[in-house]
């Protein structure tokens, strides 16, 4: 008797110890404040296509995450790989050459939708590409680094020939000794209607938002020597901007990083083409 | 230092630890050689195995834009196994090469090279454990299983402990407790389970026997996933919001009896509550208001229960299995997908098939929830001839329709020169589901086959196969890519060199088939010829192929299975 006692007792301590202790969820009602000094920006860049099912709920979640941290948040949708070729109802191709490049330059995806955030491997992953469901920890997390360099863009457009031209300085906060220092600058446009695979079939009033359009640089980024404390370093880049895109729409992103095996975002930064 | 940098470093800590953990354990080896030469008790064996692929770009077919057809043009993957015996321990010990391999990810070219897999296992009495990487299952996996499969590639060994401790020849217990392997490094989460088996004789002269056995394993999230896990919640609204569970405990209870030529296996599972992806949610978004269809966390039990029935006897066998899943993913962290993070293994209940276009559309095991059944029927009048019938029928739990397949098979012996096998297979394979193709029909493929085999010599022989896939029509197109046929020769020469000789054509291009510059649907042969020779426990094999692409879906993620267009070479040998 004593010893079935000391049994149900056991199984009685036992289960009332596995009872856990739960996290905090859903206390995420107070976005960042967005004003004051140029704070670490996070960058996401998306790999995606107009076949790609799944793709639409990736944005969703961007778009989502872009609300919640009021525009820290950069996204750049790369419409590349297989899933990017057109479908019957495309009325343009979203998908080029260069942006499967830019995407092979970075790590091709095995999945989408997926997406490098900072061009981080972050530690427990195998690769920098990221399945939808990580990328609201890892963004969290990016938007609270220290700022290392400032990245400021100044753009102007003329509308007449189309011309765009952006002068992008880098204010180092801290050293970044690095001999692979690249910096990035490209154009996206925001609010293009093109039909899109979804769950439930084709969607022809589908709007495609944040789509990389252009190159200012190279795809693979322009060599910046390594940046000293208080030496701000300029650079001047300009391009025509496709009678095909709506300038309203386009935005200039700009970002440092490094460009060998360590892919590592510094910091980006973005301006819309016109204000 | 900033948290990146410190990861890092962690990163190349670890890469230090596992390296020198390796040199280590050769040294241990080495050591052991010298202790071989002294007494003459140790054993060494191992096992090498290399693919190599020279790429050759052929846009039309989609072998294009890849590193590896772009630029890098070769590519390999090796693995050698060595294992040693001695002083009572068995020591085993893995390397891995990647050199511009697709093999993980096929739209992207990876190179690294480390200890795939060590371990070290030592019998004590009625206690056997093991230490490293430890390769497992409870019951029939599912609840837990840690296996590899290298054409998947599927590699989730358990990094830890395992003892197993033998009361008798019957009746044994095993416990192990580890994290499951990430390529060279491993998930954070903690695995732990439990096990007991035995075998009963209720009658000492009776043919009845009894093999029953419980399982239990626990997973224990880590804190990186739980707060990656509460970073996405943090966009739910409070109709779907939940508290995740760190922990999740599944249990399952086992049982086979024998009864003479009469077999029946049982087992039942259950699952704790896990956060779990829904692949069909609708959720609103916290912060935009829109309405989000997709993939989505939930908080849900989960169970299996699976049973097998089988008798043979006189020429006549049959078997029964169904299965009924519900809720059942298990994986390490909730995030992952694909192949990526399984704990456990779930049995397919589809008839698996070796022929090229028999196993073209495979279902996929739905974790989600399924309702299977199969039957096989075999008989042989006599032993010249074997009459194979199946059937398969998978369905959801709503009673929607997944995947359905006839089978019948006729094996014609008449001399041990000749032996002939034809027979027909009938599908209905939902595409929509398996492939995530929203509003596809549902492919219907009627494939009757032929296999001809005829020894001319001793040592020579001649191999026929051909397969005619028929698929069916909507709005007068053909349902996914179309007809297909299929065709090869194999030709023995002697017992070590053979060469074999195959072609795949899209005879009649479906609504998926590639297109020419003016939207013409394009027929393309899919070559392969290989060379084969095998000498004592060696076998080479190279060959030219062009490969079809196919996009898999599962998980609420796509993944694409490359199409190929080069040369493949392989070497697998054992010492």
């Amino acid at each position: 008797m004593k010893n079935k006692f000391f049994i149900y007792l056991m199984l009685l301590v036992g289960f009332s110890a596995c009872q856990e202790i739960p996290p905090i969820v859903g206390n995420f009602d107070d976005p960042i404040d967005p004003t004051g000094d140029q704070q670490k920006n996070v960058l996401v860049e998306e790999y995606t296509g107009v076949q790609c099912v799944n793709c639409p709920e990736g944005a969703a979640i961007i778009k989502g995450l872009k609300q919640q941290y009021s525009g820290r948040l950069i996204p750049i949708a790369v419409h590349a790989g297989d899933f990017a070729f057109p479908i019957s109802e495309s009325n343009q191709v979203l998908f080029t050459g260069q942006t499967n490049a830019f995407m092979n330059f970075v790590g091709a995806p095995n999945f989408y939708p997926a997406a490098a955030v900072d061009r981080i491997q972050f530690d427990g992953q195998a690769d920098i590409i990221l399945g939808k469901d990580d990328w609201p920890a890892k963004v969290a997390g990016q938007l609270n680094e220290e700022l290392m360099v400032e990245v400021d863009l100044a753009i102007t457009y003329d509308a007449s020939d189309r011309s765009a031209s952006v002068t992008v300085d880098l204010n180092p906060i801290a050293s970044l000794n690095y001999d692979d220092l690249i910096l990035t600058v490209v154009l996206l446009e925001d609010d293009i209607n093109e039909a899109q695979v979804t769950p439930s079939g084709v969607d022809v009033d589908y709007i495609q938002e944040h789509v990389l359009r252009d190159f200012f640089t190279p795809i693979s980024g322009e060599s910046i020597d390594p940046l000293v404390v208080g030496a701000t370093v300029s650079r001047d880049y300009s391009l025509t901007v496709s009678s095909d895109f709506v300038a309203e729409h386009c935005q200039v992103v700009a970002f440092l990083s490094r460009g060998g095996a360590d892919k590592q975002v510094f910091q980006v930064n973005a301006e819309y083409l016109v204000e | 230092m900033l948290p990146n940098l410190q990861n890092r470093q962690k990163k190349n800590l670890k890469i230090t630890i596992t390296m020198k953990r390796a040199l280590i354990f050769l040294l241990l080896i080495s050591c052991s050689f010298v202790g071989t030469a002294q007494n003459n008790g140790g054993r060494l064996s191992g096992k090498l195995h290399i693919n190599a692929n020279i790429f050759l770009r052929d846009s039309l077919i989609g072998a294009a834009n890849t590193p590896q057809f772009d630029h890098q043009f070769f590519g390999s993957e090796s693995w050698l196994n060595l294992n040693y015996s001695n002083w009572g321990f068995d020591f085993g010990l893995r390397f891995d090469f990647f050199q511009n391999s697709n093999l993980r990810n096929p739209k992207a070219s990876f190179s690294g090279e480390g200890v795939g897999m060590w371990t070290v296992r030592k019998q004590v009495d009625k206690l056997d454990f093991t230490l490293g990487y430890i390769y497992d299952q409870v019951g029939s996996g599912i609840i837990f299983r840690s296996y590899e499969e290298r054409g998947l590639p599927i590699d989730n060994a358990l990094l830890g402990v395992r003892g197993i401790y033998n009361f008798n020849e019957d009746w044994n217990v095993k416990v192990f407790s580890g994290k499951q392997k990430q390529l060279f490094s491993s998930y954070e989460s903690l695995i732990t389970g439990l096990n007991l088996e035995g075998f009963i004789i209720p009658k000492e002269d009776g043919m009845l026997t009894l093999a029953p056995g419980f399982g239990f394993v626990n997973r224990t999230l880590d804190d990186n996933s739980m707060n990656a896990l509460v970073a996405s919640l943090g966009d739910y609204g409070d109709g779907d919001l939940f508290v995740p569970q760190y922990n999740t405990y599944a249990f399952s209870l086992y049982n086979t009896l024998s009864l003479g030529s009469f077999n029946w296996y049982f087992e039942g599972a259950y699952k704790s509550s896990d956060n779990i992806v829904d692949l069909e949610g609708e959720r609103v978004s916290k912060f935009t208001g829109d309405t989000i269809v997709g993939s989505q966390f939930v908080l849900e039990e989960g169970s299996v229960l699976f049973s097998s029935l089988s008798f043979s006897k006189n020429g006549f066998g049959i078997s029964l299995e169904g299965k009924r899943t519900e809720n059942f993913s298990f994986r390490t962290r909730p995030q992952e997908s694909l192949n990526n993070g399984l704990v456990n293994f779930l049995p397919p209940m589809a008839r698996t098939h070796t022929y090229r276009l028999l196993a073209r559309y495979a279902p996929a095991t739905q974790d989600k929830g399924e309702l299977a059944l199969k039957a096989d029927v075999r008989y042989a009048p006599s032993k010249k001839m074997l009459f194979n019938a199946s059937y398969s029928h998978i369905v959801t739990l709503d009673n929607a329709p997944l995947y359905d397949e006839y089978y019948f098979e006729y094996t014609y012996k008449p001399k041990r020169t000749f032996k002939l096998t034809t027979g027909v297979q009938m599908q209905k394979y939902n595409q929509e589901v398996f492939e995530f193709k929203p509003n596809v029909p549902i492919v219907e493929t009627i494939t009757p086959f032929i296999d001809v085999f005829y020894k001319l010599s001793k040592k020579r022989s001649i191999r026929f196969e051909g397969q005619y896939m028929v698929t069916g029509e909507k709005d007068g197109v053909k349902h996914d890519f179309g007809d297909w046929i299929y065709g090869g020769v194999e030709y023995n020469f002697s017992n070590k060199f053979s060469v074999s000789v195959t072609d795949m054509y899209n005879v009649a291009p479906g609504k998926n088939s590639p297109t020419n510059d003016s939207g013409e649907k394009l027929s393309i042969h899919y070559p392969r010829i290989d060379v084969f020779y095998v000498t004592g426990p060696t076998r080479m094999s190279i060959g030219y192929v062009k490969q079809v692409q196919g996009i898999v879906c599962s998980g609420g993620v796509c993944r694409l299975e490359p199409a190929f267009s080069g040369v493949r070479a392989n070497l697998t040998t054992s010492f």
